[in-house]
């Protein structure tokens, strides 16, 4: 009969300590995104952003947000012509984070209720959930990094809850 | 004493280190690992508890979480834990107990005294007894609550670590039995997300001692190797030390995971405990089924246990818990027990109920007795005799441990969780589950199928189902069974004699003579009874004791079990540590603050905090050794005489945009819209469907059909999910978009007769002037280099412009425009002194005024109450009492004596009327020191106040007895033309 | 927990969700382009709900979501999702 552990509870390894993965994950602050919301009337596939270099989170039909390091791949804030699309600068609304390294999808699995798998939630989704108390956007942008969009008043507590969930597997902050 | 040894080589903890504990200051050895109910008995430690009432003696029972009265208090150093059950916990180096609720010890008990007093304690006797004098009450109950219970709340906070997390899968499988590991093999090899949980350290423990064979191979290799290989697969996770706690609607089912039970070694921040928030698509219940024990006198001493577990202790942990051991059975696998205890160098009796069986026991050496059962026991602080009677009458036998097994009752919580009914079985004499539950199986002996073969078919069936479902292609076989013990022998109830110390519920004290005394008063449905007597309500939720219970009532009714029926199951299966649950969700957690983009330099300025609502706040900026008061009064008179700065960015901004806006606000304001011109802004009223003030802000027109709207600070999120309800339910011919803003753009106001002057030095691309930017305009340009919308709002009554800017620049503005107030000596003003500026102009401030029952009547605002058009509350506001001169409305309120203070939380009330009833006319609401004014003022909402200026009344604080004649005012203090901020 | 199905985002648990009450009760002259409503019958708008025991259709806010409004036909007693539409359609 064996005897499986997650973790070895009482049996202590021989230097001591238990074993665990030094620094099995990273939390970092990441700047310089622009973002926008879209709004538009029409059908949803009228709305075309055309670069590799743009995030896109489909909220709902007619509301899409757009993030990108290149300001100058996303549209420019305003109504156009035709009355039919508002778009809403919210760059400086939002802050981000990402979480990344072999116990990243661990540690989100602790703030939100979506599925991580692979199968559900495969590189380069996007997903508007809550996380903790929070409502944030959640990206993968890696196999192991997880990117998280916030509100920017709550950016200081949010990363009080990540370093919080991260502490049983020594996270670092980057 | 007991004669308890272990047995060399034997057990699954064979070579693991030995380690040091203590109980109640005694030093002990035992074995790291092995519960520290298997310690105490290794170590003659027969007592360990006092039961809830008499305080009788109470040792190790079970094996498992089926245990009644095993609970001490662990004193570990994040914290003491009472109630911790011995059998679950895990022997670490260090570790320390002690008993609970016994003076001076649960060894040497003085309150079992209460057990001599027992007939003044039936069931319900708070009831009966106790009952006069009256006055005396509050004594017994002092004492009564001091002698009743188990352990103590710990005084200080606990320290340890916790978490939780969610997860996913395919298929839950609670319960790591053989039909649990086959179910999860099944699922595993078919590709399935499995997840297998067992609230053991170790799979398999049900198979340990058996003699089957399963697939040709001893049973516990079968289990070793179906472990291997399910540990190997990657779609598999493996959850030992886990309790499947609650299974709810929807596939939702709640796990607690043991991590540790030691303390956590130093530098090392691992959880002990993790909650699993499990969403899954079908969960297989294979949680077994828990040994019944027979009823007899005293059977509640320590050394009476359950067949099962006197096994499991020598099979598990290589513990012979006694060197003479009487047996009382009603089925062969008893037999093979006996066996092995025999083996293992006991003196065994089996007294079985029925008239033959097993040789097994026989052949080891045991004495076996037909027709008989045990009747009573005897002993000072454990068994030292038990009495058995048979067919030739009854006898004392000399024996420290006194087992019995009077049958199995499935552990069918999980199915009945979400309302499964369980029914009753004459034939195999347990409940079983009934009509089978959304998303949930029951398989083998939880589902009342005891035969290993049949179990695991059941579980290769079930398992396969649902992969078929999901799915997944099924390869898997059934197992082949031989050599395993058949359920055989029907399990009977024991009618005992001595029904007044006969226990079913070992842990409360209740015995077959309080559910005969329940019945007799009058109790007949079992969810009575049980609180009546609280047969069931310990930290054992009753696993060893309910079905017997059941029992005794049915035959004190002279019905049928199947009528009596079983009590409501709910989740948690078990006690769950608080801070399982919480885990991360600590104060700050839970509620976390949010914080302007400036927030790092309120601090630097040296501001005191406020939390409002949500939001972190400077309150005031204290200079040197000012008091609270000197620097609010600093910063309010800054504001009426030169110019302050204040952070107001927390307040709620919606831009609205489509050709519908105008509509749409004309519908949810009180007041119009439609002359509102492109840079200008009006202040609207909002009230909800029942013409009650629920938010109020102004709102700008940047441009033709382009709208910024701002709430209070608190209610940003309410108004928008009330317009989008609005715009999505009922008014979808609408065009607007509604997108909130308010933490895109920090925004910052200059307030006083110099903020023009300030304004100037900033502003670019657009004119400052009054006439080119009057009040109530708004701007687009820049501020200090930074793109801008600045508008002409004043809350503080005094000149002001709200400059808004990008949240990422709003660091850069404020130290700007600091910099550009210092000829004024411009500084920045908090939250405190923004309440007493607008209480002098006598402004409502939802959530004090605005109440929730005013209206805008109330607040003096029926100005804003457009005759003209339709709008949300306006039905409301026809309502008779609407219009009813004696509401409540706002007033101001001034001490009649200036000097005087004005006591808090005041009522307002004639002064002849302070001792009358019903004398409170109204209550002050807001109330600060005016520096302006140089004494107290304050707001209230006063019966028909509007009518009552010039009326003096009593405020009148009850709690506190503060006093003050005070005449009623015009809110509107200061300034109430309004020419400083328009000028 | 339940489980909603929001039709924007997916399957969600009720913690995303905040409750918005009864989506059967349609708000008399909610536009205010019609003749005015008497004060019972507005009254009995405001005040009176039906307390079905079974299937409730109700509005739910999707507020750590997509912040949409939906339409959720609950069974009241097992908390059975009969179904989830987007607010306002299928009426």
């Amino acid at each position: 009969m064996s005897r499986l552990s997650r973790r070895t509870s009482t049996i202590p390894t021989e230097d001591g300590r238990l074993a665990s993965d030094p620094a099995g994950v990273t939390v970092a602050p990441l700047t310089g995104l622009q973002k926008r919301l879209v709004r538009w009337a029409g059908s949803p596939g009228t709305l075309e952003t055309s670069e590799a270099t743009v995030i896109r989170h489909d909220v709902a039909v007619g509301e899409t947000v757009l993030i990108s390091e290149d300001a100058s791949v996303l549209p420019a804030p305003g109504v156009d012509e035709a009355g039919t699309r508002l778009v809403v600068d919210q760059s400086a609304a939002q802050l981000a984070f990402r979480v990344s390294g072999a116990k990243a999808r661990a540690l989100i699995a602790k703030g939100t209720a979506v599925d991580l798998h692979d199968s559900a939630f495969a590189v380069g989704a996007t997903v508007g959930t809550r996380f903790g108390a929070f409502r944030v956007l959640l990206v993968r942008s890696a196999s192991d990094v997880f990117d998280l969009h916030i509100d920017r008043s709550f950016g200081d507590a949010l990363m009080d809850l990540l370093l919080d969930y991260g502490a049983e597997f020594g996270v670092r902050e980057g | 004493m007991t004669g308890a040894r272990r047995v060399p080589g034997a057990g699954l903890l064979a070579g693991a280190p030995a380690v040091s504990f203590s109980f109640d200051g005694r030093r002990h050895t035992g074995v790291a690992g092995e519960s520290l109910a298997t310690a105490l008995l290794a170590n003659g430690e027969r007592t360990i508890a006092r039961s809830f009432k008499y305080h009788r003696p109470r040792g190790v029972m079970g094996v498992g979480n089926e245990d009644p009265a095993g609970l001490v208090t662990l004193a570990r150093p994040s914290g003491d834990e009472p109630n911790s059950r011995a059998t679950m916990v895990e022997l670490y180096d260090g570790l320390a107990a002690r008993g609970q609720n016994a003076w001076p010890s649960v060894r040497w008990d003085m309150t079992a005294v209460t057990d001599l007093l027992s007939p003044l304690f039936p069931a319900g006797f708070y009831y009966k007894t106790f009952m006069g004098p009256a006055a005396a009450w509050p004594l017994y109950e002092k004492v009564i609550r001091r002698i009743a219970g188990l352990g103590a709340v710990p005084a200080t906070p606990d320290t340890e670590l916790c978490t939780s997390t969610h997860a996913h899968g395919d298929l839950l499988i609670a319960g790591g039995g053989a039909a649990g590991l086959q179910a999860a093999l099944v699922a595993a090899r078919a590709g399935a997300r499995v997840l297998l949980a067992d609230e053991n350290p170790w799979f398999g423990l049900g198979l340990l001692g058996e003699d089957a064979r399963i697939d040709g191979e001893p049973a516990q290799t079968w289990a070793k190797a179906a472990l291997e290989e399910l540990s190997g697969l990657e779609n598999v996770t493996l959850l030992p030390r886990t309790t499947v706690a609650g299974r709810y609607e929807q596939g939702f089912v709640i796990l607690c995971e043991k991590l540790r039970d030691g303390p956590a070694l130093a530098g090392d921040p691992s959880p002990r405990w993790r909650l699993w928030k499990l969403r899954v698509g079908s969960t297989i219940i294979a949680t077994g089924a828990i040994e019944r024990p027979m009823v007899f006198a005293n059977n509640d001493r320590p050394g009476v246990m359950t067949v099962g577990a006197v096994g499991a202790y020598l099979n598990r942990y290589g513990l012979l818990v006694g060197e003479q051991v009487v047996i009382a059975a009603s089925d062969d696998d008893a037999h093979r027990v006996a066996s092995q205890l025999a083996r293992a160098g006991a003196e065994v009796t089996v007294a079985d109920t029925r008239d033959s069986g097993s040789g097994v026991a026989a052949a080891a050496g045991v004495e076996v007795l037909w027709r008989s059962r045990v009747a009573d026991t005897a002993g000072r602080g454990g068994v030292a005799g038990v009495q058995i009677e048979g067919p030739s009458g009854r006898r004392w036998i000399s024996a420290t441990i006194a087992a019995s097994r009077g049958g199995w009752s499935p552990a069918l919580h999980l199915y009945a969780q979400t309302g499964g009914k369980a029914v009753w079985d004459d034939a195999r004499a347990m409940f079983v589950p009934g009509a089978p539950e959304i998303g949930a199986v029951t398989v083998g002996p939880c589902n009342g199928t005891m035969d290993l073969a049949a179990a695991l078919a059941e579980a290769t069936a079930a398992s396969s189902a649902v992969c078929g479902e999901l799915g997944y292609s099924v390869t898997s076989a059934v197992p082949t069974v031989d050599g395993a013990d058949t359920a055989s022998g029907i399990p009977g109830f024991a009618t005992p004699a001595n029904r007044k110390r006969s226990f079913v519920d070992v842990q409360n004290d209740v015995t077959i003579a309080d559910l005969d005394l329940a019945v007799r008063e009058g109790y007949r449905s079992i969810e009575h009874v049980k609180r009546y007597t609280t047969l069931g309500m310990g930290t054992d939720q009753g696993k060893l004791g309910n079905i017997n219970g059941i029992r005794a009532i049915a035959e004190a009714r002279g019905e049928p079990m199947s009528s009596v029926g079983t009590t409501r199951f709910r989740p948690p299966y078990v006690p769950l540590p608080i801070g399982a649950v919480a885990a991360h969700m600590s104060p700050e957690h839970h509620h976390p603050m949010r914080r302007t983009a400036i927030h790092d330099l309120h601090a630097q300025a040296g501001c005191v905090w406020l939390k409002a609502g949500a939001w972190l706040r400077p309150q005031f900026y204290r200079r040197g050794t000012e008091t609270d008061l000197e620097a609010v009064n600093r910063e309010v008179l800054a504001v009426r005489n030169n110019v302050g700065l204040v952070d107001v960015s927390t307040l709620g901004k919606i831009e609205l945009a489509g050709p519908d806006v105008v509509t749409f606000l004309n519908r949810i304001y009180t007041n119009g819209w439609s002359t509102l011109k492109p840079g200008m802004g009006r202040y609207g009223l909002m009230l909800r469907e029942d013409g009650v003030v629920f938010d109020d802000g102004v709102t700008m027109r940047l441009g033709e059909s382009h709208y910024v709207m701002s709430t209070t600070s608190g209610g940003a999120g309410a108004v928008r999910e009330w317009m989008t309800r609005l715009l999505e339910t009922r008014w979808r011919d609408l065009n607007v978009a509604v997108v909130p803003v308010t933490e895109q753009w920090f925004a910052a106001a200059l307030a006083g007769p110099m903020a023009r002057d300030v304004l100037a030095r900033v502003a670019e691309g657009f004119d400052v002037s009054n006439e080119a930017f009057p009040f109530m305009g708004a701007r687009v340009g820049k501020i200090a280099g930074i793109p801008a919308r600045v508008f002409r709002i004043s809350f503080s009554g005094e000149m002001s412009y709200e400059i808004n800017v990008p949240s990422d620049r709003a660091v850069e503005l404020w130290k700007a425009l600091l910099e550009a107030g210092k000829p004024e000596a411009m500084a920045p003003y908090g939250v405190e002194s923004m309440g007493v500026l607008r209480l002098e102009k006598g402004h409502f401030v939802v959530g004090r005024e605005a109440d929730g029952r005013t209206t805008p009547y109330d607040l003096g605002l029926g100005r804003m109450v457009s005759s003209k058009k339709w709008f949300i509350g306006k039905e409301a506001l026809d309502f008779p009492e609407m219009k009813n001169p004696q509401r409540r409305h706002v007033v101001g309120i001034v001490p009649v004596d200036r000097k005087q203070r004005l006591p808090g939380s005041a009522h307002l009330i004639h002064a002849d009327q302070i001792d009358a009833v019903g004398a409170s006319q109204g209550w002050i609401v807001s109330s600060a020191w005016s520096p302006t004014f140089d004494h107290d003022i304050a707001l209230a909402l006063l019966d028909g106040g509007q009518a009552r200026h010039g009326e003096r009344m009593l405020a009148y604080a009850p709690i506190g007895g503060g006093k003050a004649d005070v005449e009623i005012v015009s809110p509107h203090f200061y300034d109430p033309d309004g020419g400083r901020q328009i000028g | 927990m339940l489980l909603i199905s929001c039709p924007y985002c997916g399957e969600r648990p009720e913690e995303e969700f905040a409750f918005g009450g009864d989506a059967s009760v349609v708000p008399p002259n909610g536009a205010g382009e019609g003749a005015p409503v008497g004060t019972e019958t507005f009254a009995d708008y405001l005040y009176l709900r039906d307390n079905p025991k079974g299937r409730h259709r109700e509005h739910w806010i999707h507020r750590y979501g997509c912040q949409r409004w939906i339409e959720v036909e609950r069974d009241t007693v097992t908390h059975e999702i009969h179904a989830v539409r987007v607010a306002g359609e299928g009426k």
